[in-house]
């Protein structure tokens, strides 16, 4: 515990003197506790990828959007498990984009909210087991794609998908996941108000704590559809 | 015997009136507040009115990096003492501090 004068922390006893129902005093311990939680709030607008390490593939910086093919982590890791993870949507391309949180450095486990652009646009949690976990296209090209990617094995597809959720998706609308550490939830926004999508999950089923705290984006996850296109990201602890 | 509300505040109020300011330290602070990171300047804090003996304070610190073993609690010029805590920042980002002091009746 920390050395501060004024404030005896748990343990210590500051007796307080109060009057007594017949005038008499009396002496009540009272205890002070202090605590001290540092919060990360981290925002980028892609002006470039100075604060993003590539951990696969390469995405690249389209008219102040995220864009590409890869995933990026951020550089900054969260400070608690009970983090938060938004992007302000430039563009909305078929395809999927991943917001990445409770990652590990390698982003090999992780959770994340997947936004595909389709007929509909629908969020989906995604449980993630691989950086890798990047799907490619079907048809000729497809497999073109799917046999240069198998052949350095770097395209696997290793994540699992829940609660499905189909929403309407606008232009600067911002989208946010949120693991809620005290329900142990993954919980998704639009511009601040929840989703139909949210999911409960096992406490330890990934690891959580110091060196699980880190954020990513996960872009152009199909192979030829850019997918939503973020202008800006933000990475806090809620 | 029970403490009424007023009586924790008031105790939580003289608390809180000791810190005024906090700082980030690349190295223990020790008795006397060394090793404050001079490139980062100490954020003030405007505590909570106390409510059933809690009041709460944040500093922020805008658009720091940097590795960071304690965070530091000044009133005025004085230093007050320090929390341990590992922070470490690779690129230049908000930094907040959050604080809580309680004040309860030790059962």
């Amino acid at each position: 515990m920390p050395k501060i004068p004024g404030i005896p922390t748990t343990g210590n006893r500051a007796p307080q003197l109060v009057t007594g129902s017949k005038g008499v005093g009396v002496l009540v311990n009272t205890a002070t506790e202090m605590t001290v939680m540092p919060k990360l709030s981290a925002s980028d607008d892609f002006t470039n990828l100075s604060k993003w390490v590539t951990v696969y593939g390469t995405p690249t910086i389209t008219s102040g959007m995220l864009a590409g093919t890869g995933v990026v982590r951020y550089k900054n890791q969260a400070f608690t498990d009970s983090m938060q993870a938004s992007g302000v949507v430039g563009s909305i391309g078929t395809g999927k984009t991943r917001l990445i949180i409770c990652a590990d450095e390698s982003v090999l486990r992780y959770y994340a909210l997947e936004v595909s652009r389709g007929l509909t646009t629908t969020f989906s949690i995604i449980k993630g087991n691989s950086a890798s976990s990047v799907e490619s296209s079907t048809g000729l090209i497809g497999a073109l794609f799917s046999l240069f990617f198998s052949l350095f094995s770097i395209f696997s597809e290793s994540t699992t998908k829940f609660d499905t959720t189909t929403v309407t998706l606008n232009v600067s609308d911002e989208v946010s996941v949120w693991y809620d550490r005290a329900t142990s939830t993954i919980r998704t926004y639009i511009n601040g108000v929840p989703t139909g999508c949210s999911l409960e999950v096992e406490r330890s089923e990934i690891p959580h704590g110091p060196g699980f705290r880190w954020g990513g984006v996960a872009q152009g996850i199909t192979a030829l559809n850019p997918g939503v296109r973020f202008t800006s990201y933000t990475l806090e602890d809620v | 015997m029970t403490l009424k509300a007023a009586v924790l505040n008031a105790q939580c109020s003289a608390a809180t009136a000791l810190f005024d300011t906090a700082s980030l330290h690349t190295a223990d602070p020790a008795g006397t507040g060394a090793n404050e990171d001079p490139a980062v300047d100490q954020a003030a804090l405007t505590w909570s009115a106390p409510s059933n003996g809690v009041s709460t304070a944040t500093a922020t610190f805008s658009d720091v990096s940097g590795d960071w073993v304690a965070v530091g609690l000044w009133n005025s010029s004085t230093f007050e003492g320090s929390f341990p805590r590992t922070i470490s920042m690779a690129v230049a980002d908000d930094l907040t501090v959050a604080f809580q002091v309680r004040v309860a009746e030790d059962a």
